[in-house]
């Protein structure tokens, strides 16, 4: 192994200009391999010590909350690297070790890559077209490991899911601001001409579709075994995110338009949920079991929201197995579902501020959850905070199991 | 007492193995976010003059999501086709094989 080679290329891999690190280890290895921590500390008190960055099992991490910390610093590049590598060739790798030594020891610095399978070579390579002309800093970064096989908790995968729904949501707001500016220069050029012509559709950019990729995957990991029903919860959000971004006059023209869609049953309108939904509406004549129309509410048209009693609904006292899942913070109040058997009947109850808006039983294929019928939407066009917060809820609510 | 819905709608949309209520439910919902998504889509594409007449339709109590869309189709060479877009933008996101 050519280390004097190896030793300079990470060597100008990983210096940040101002420190020398001058001896090096990295161990890549297999998914099979124990997954390992990195960690930082000092050599020593005296202030040309660099610092170190080292690695414990997780397990012996786990024991040291002292140096929760300390942990998250192996740079990013490399991880970037390893990924990059793991993509092509189908093999997931981690960093297992990775140390550096002071840096007035550079004579004697030992630096070294072990070669732990057969693609060092393939590596090495990369990582030289990495390196050239790059200089890269050994920051702080939040990626605790690169771990491809970490195994993440369901809170985790929700955080992530309104991380991606957030920057999805903001990609769709600038799409749509994008497109509607220049729709508007392009409009009053044609008008200049005399002609009234709109521009076509406008392709999303780069960004909104990694937005949009990382916000399905996601989605696909939350909704293992989930509901659709919390699928459309989520498709409606993004959509009324797009109208929010819109000009006051589409988001009047969108608010008349549904003011005249709440008013119809599915039923009335065979031909038109056709073409919707399947795009033709020739399937009217084929085999369709219709029975009566459900009787849709009659629609009341209302300048403002009906005051209605809420009933305020107290935490009852705590039942042994009584399980509080927080869901943080939605419109300035407390959200969350406590999940407890009353009566011998699981149950689960869900909390906005300081009102019970939702409960009901916990059944064999999931939880059988209402919003109290005092919460429901009283407004015709608007949804009200409870029952986005309860929209919200359910994304929990559809993952409970008695 | 609920539709049932024809089976197009129900293969389409992945719907065979949901309770007939849930279906009309999320069916129900489906459709008004087509309906709201084509409108969107819409008003980028006509004209200013025909978002006038649009917005003289709307105005209009007795008017239907099926006149609206009629209008629309009759303004957008292209409805058909976004109609499929839109539709299949949906389905990615109820993660839908398309």
């Amino acid at each position: 192994m050519d280390s004097s080679t190896t030793h300079e290329e990470l060597h100008s891999f990983l210096n940040p200009g101002e420190k020398k690190l001058d001896a090096l280890h990295v161990q890549t290895a297999k998914s099979d391999t124990p997954e390992h921590v990195l960690y930082k500390t000092t050599l020593g008190a005296h202030k040309n010590r660099a610092e170190a960055i080292k690695s414990i099992p997780r397990a012996e991490f786990a024991k040291t909350p002292s140096r929760e910390s300390k942990k998250y610093f192996a740079p990013p590049k490399a991880f970037t690297y390893l990924n990059k590598l793991s993509a092509e060739t189908g093999n997931k790798y981690t960093i297992l070790r990775f140390d550096i030594a002071e840096s007035h020891s550079e004579e004697k610095a030992l630096s070294y890559i072990q070669k732990s399978h057969e693609l060092y070579d393939e590596q090495k390579a990369e990582l030289s077209k990495i390196v050239s002309g790059n200089s890269v800093d050994v920051l702080q970064t939040k990626n605790e490991t690169a771990s491809p096989e970490k195994v993440e908790s369901r809170e985790d995968l929700i955080e992530k899911l309104d991380e991606a729904r957030i920057d999805y949501a903001k990609q769709i707001a600038l799409h749509t601001q994008n497109v509607k500016s220049k729709q508007a220069q392009y409009s009053k050029m044609m008008a200049d001409f005399g002609v009234d012509k709109k521009l076509p559709p406008i392709q999303p950019t780069a960004e909104f579709l990694s937005a949009k990729k990382s916000y399905l995957e996601a989605l696909k990991k939350v909704r293992v075994g989930g509901d659709m029903l919390f699928d459309v919860a989520e498709a409606e959000f993004l959509r009324r995110e797009a109208v929010n971004a819109s000009s006051e006059r589409t988001k009047e023209t969108v608010k008349k338009a549904l003011k005249h869609w709440d008013k119809v049953a599915i039923a009335e309108e065979p031909d038109m949920f056709d073409e919707l939904l399947v795009g033709s509406n020739e399937v009217v004549s084929a085999p369709v079991e219709k029975v009566s129309t459900p009787a849709k509410e009659p629609v009341v048209e209302v300048q403002k929201p009906r005051e209605v009693p809420v009933v305020h609904r107290e935490k009852t006292p705590a039942s042994p197995d009584r399980m509080t899942i927080p869901l943080g913070n939605f419109k300035g109040k407390v959200l969350e579902v406590i999940q407890e058997t009353v009566d011998g009947v699981p149950t689960a109850r869900v909390f906005f501020g300081d009102s019970e808006i939702a409960g009901g039983k916990m059944v064999t294929s999931g939880a059988d959850i209402q919003l109290y019928p005092e919460f429901k939407n009283q407004q015709i066009l608007e949804k009200s905070d409870e029952v986005l917060a309860f929209e919200r809820a359910g994304i929990i609510l559809k993952t409970l199991k008695p | 007492m609920t539709p049932l819905l024809a089976q197009e709608i129900i293969k389409e949309w992945n719907l065979e193995t949901l309770p007939e209520g849930k279906r009309y439910q999320i069916v129900d919902r489906i459709g008004r976010i087509m309906y709201q998504a084509i409108l969107v889509q819409s008003l980028d594409i006509l004209s200013e003059k025909e978002q006038e007449s649009l917005d003289e339709l709307l105005d209009k109590d007795s008017t239907t999501p099926q006149q609206v869309l009629t209008f629309l189709k009759s303004k957008i060479p292209t409805f058909t086709q976004l109609l499929k877009e839109q539709r299949e933008n949906l389905k990615q996101d109820l993660l839908i094989h398309v």
